[in-house]
C-alpha cells in the first residue's frame, strides 16, 4: 500500500517537470513580411521569440506572390509584421494575417512619410528604413507589439530595442562622416528604383532633383501607380545623368539589373555596384543585418562617387 | 473501484500540499531576502547633503533615437543618477558650457558610490567628441571630478565610480 502510494506521488512529481519546462521553452514565433523587419525583430525578441521572414534575401516586396508554404508559416504565428504603405504589392501581408485570424503590426505607423509625386497623384514612399531615423519607429511598434503578446519579457524586450537604437544612432552619425567625404557636386544616387528617397533626403544627395532619388523604375516595380518604367522616366534618368555628371549608378540586389546596366552603356557612366534595397543580403554575407546593408551601401556609395 | 479512486484523489491532495508547502516556502524565502538587503542599504546612507555641478561640452537636445513606447515617452534629455536613484534636475536642457548646480544631494553611501550620466548631443554634431562634467562637492571639498565623453554621434553616458568614507581627511575618488 505505502509502496504504491510512493510510486504515485513520484509519477506525479515527474509529470509536473516536463509541464513546467514545456511552459517555459516554448518561445512565441513572429512572422516579418521583409527582411528588414525581421532583423529588427530578431534585435528585440532575442532568443526569447523564434523569427521567421516570409521574404527571403534578394525577393522583390513589391511583387511576391505568397505561397502555401507561407500561409502555413503565418498560421503559426503568434504575432505578425509588415511594413505597410503599399510596400507589400496588393497588401499580401495584410491578406496572410488577415485570413489566418493573426494579428498584425504596421511596423512604419507614425513615420512621417516622404510624399511622391507620381503620374499626377501623391504616393506615400514605403522605403522608410532607409532613414535610421525613421528605424525608430519601426523599433517602437515591434517592441510595443512583442511586449503586448509576451507582457513577462517587457522589460528585456525595451533594454534591446534601447541598445539596438543606439546603434542606430551611431550608425547615423557614421554615414553622416563618411557622406561627407563625397564632394557635394559629385553626391548624385542613381539607382534601379525609387527606393532611395528617405536616404536622399536623410543624407542630401540629388540636390537638383530636390534631394529625392533618380531612377528609371519608380516607387514600385509592380503595376501601382507610379510603379514599373515608363519612357518618359527613363528619358529623365538618362538626361539627369548627362546634364549632372554623375560619376556612377547602381543596381540593386532585389530588382533586374536590366535597365540601369542599359542607361550605363548608354550614358557611358559605370556601375559603381549593387546596393540592398528592399531586401537585405544573405546569411553570412556583410548585409545580413540592417546595420550591414546601409554599412556595405554607404561603403559603396563613397568609394564610387568621391 | 471507489477504493482506488479515493485513493487516487488523497494522493493528488498529498502531492499538492507538498508543491504548494514547497513554493510557499521559497516565496517567503525571497521575499526575505529581499527585506535584509533593503535594510542593509539604508545602514550605509551618509546623513549629509552633497553638491553637483554638471558641465557639458554641448546643448542637448531631444533624442531623436529614443524608443517610444508610450509608458518612456516623458523620459528627459540628461538623466543623471545617484546610486540608481534618479536626481532631480532644474526644467530645460543643458546648454553648451554653462555649468548647472544640483544641491542638498541625498543618497551618497559609506564605501563604493556610483553616478550614472545620459545625455543626447544634437545628432548634428556626430563629428564631434562631446563631454560632461561632473563634480561633486561636500561642502567646499570635492568629492568627485570626471568627464564622461560621447564620440561618433553616440550618447553621452557612462558611470563614474567613486569611494566615500564618512571621516575627516579619509575621503578620495578614483
Amino acid at each position: 500500500m505505502f509502496e504504491r502510494f510512493v510510486r504515485l506521488l513520484g509519477i506525479l512529481a515527474l509529470c509536473s517537470i516536463p509541464l513546467t519546462v514545456v511552459a517555459e521553452n516554448n518561445p512565441k514565433t513572429i512572422v516579418a513580411s521583409t527582411t528588414q523587419i525581421a532583423d529588427f525583430a530578431r534585435q528585440i525578441a532575442g532568443d526569447r521569440m523564434i523569427v521567421h521572414s516570409i521574404l527571403a534575401p534578394g525577393a522583390d516586396p513589391h511583387t511576391y506572390q505568397p505561397t502555401p508554404d507561407d500561409v502555413q508559416l503565418v498560421l503559426g504565428a503568434d504575432l505578425c509584421l509588415e511594413n505597410g504603405m503599399h510596400l507589400e504589392g496588393k497588401s499580401w501581408m495584410t491578406t496572410l494575417a488577415k485570413d489566418a485570424g493573426k494579428p498584425i503590426v504596421t511596423t512604419t505607423n507614425g513615420v512621417q512619410p516622404l510624399s511622391i509625386e507620381e503620374e499626377g497623384e501623391m504616393v506615400a514612399d514605403p522605403h522608410a528604413w532607409f532613414s535610421p531615423r525613421n528605424v525608430t519607429v519601426y523599433v517602437s511598434n515591434i517592441t510595443r507589439g512583442l511586449s503586448e503578446i509576451d507582457p513577462d519579457g517587457k522589460w528585456e524586450y525595451e533594454a534591446r530595442a534601447k541598445l539596438f537604437l543606439q546603434q542606430l544612432r551611431v550608425l547615423d552619425g557614421w554615414v553622416r562622416e563618411q557622406v561627407a567625404l563625397i564632394p557635394t557636386e559629385r553626391r548624385i544616387l542613381v539607382t534601379t528604383h525609387d527606393a532611395f528617397n528617405y536616404f536622399c533626403t536623410e543624407y542630401k544627395f540629388n540636390a537638383n532633383n530636390n534631394f529625392l532619388s533618380i531612377a528609371p523604375v519608380g516607387w514600385s516595380t509592380g503595376a501601382e501607380v507610379g510603379g514599373g518604367m515608363t519612357p518618359q522616366r527613363r528619358r529623365l534618368v538618362v538626361d539627369s545623368i548627362r546634364k549632372s555628371g554623375a560619376p556612377a549608378i547602381f543596381v540593386e540586389t532585389s530588382v533586374n539589373p536590366k535597365q540601369i546596366r542599359e542607361i550605363a552603356k548608354e550614358t557611358g557612366v559605370a556601375i559603381g555596384g549593387e546596393l540592398y534595397s528592399d531586401s537585405m543580403g544573405p546569411e553570412g554575407s556583410a548585409g545580413e543585418t540592417y546595420i550591414g546593408m546601409m554599412r556595405e551601401n554607404v561603403l559603396l556609395m563613397v568609394n564610387a562617387l568621391r | 473501484m471507489k477504493n482506488s479512486f479515493m485513493r487516487f484523489v488523497l494522493v493528488g491532495l498529498i502531492w499538492l500540499v507538498i508543491v504548494g508547502g514547497l513554493w510557499f516556502y521559497v516565496q517567503n524565502r525571497d521575499a526575505r531576502l529581499g527585506k535584509l538587503e533593503s535594510t542593509q542599504v539604508v545602514d550605509l546612507r551618509v546623513d549629509r547633503s552633497f553638491s553637483l555641478q554638471i558641465t557639458s561640452t554641448f546643448s542637448s537636445e531631444p533624442d531623436p533615437f529614443a524608443l517610444s513606447t508610450g509608458d518612456n515617452s516623458g523620459e528627459r534629455n540628461l538623466l543623471i543618477k545617484l546610486n540608481g536613484s534618479m536626481l532631480e534636475l532644474p526644467p530645460g536642457d543643458l546648454s553648451r558650457g554653462q555649468t548647472v548646480t544640483l544641491t542638498d544631494i541625498q543618497g551618497v553611501l559609506q564605501g563604493n558610490n556610483e553616478l550614472f550620466v545620459k545625455a543626447s548631443p544634437p545628432v548634428s554634431e556626430s563629428m564631434l567628441n562631446h563631454g560632461i562634467r561632473l563634480q561633486l562637492f561636500e561642502g567646499l571639498t570635492g568629492i568627485v571630478d570626471q568627464t564622461v565623453w560621447g564620440d561618433g554621434g553616440a550618447l553621452v553616458s557612462g558611470s563614474v565610480s567613486f569611494s566615500y568614507q564618512d571621516q575627516e581627511g579619509d575621503q578620495h575618488d578614483h
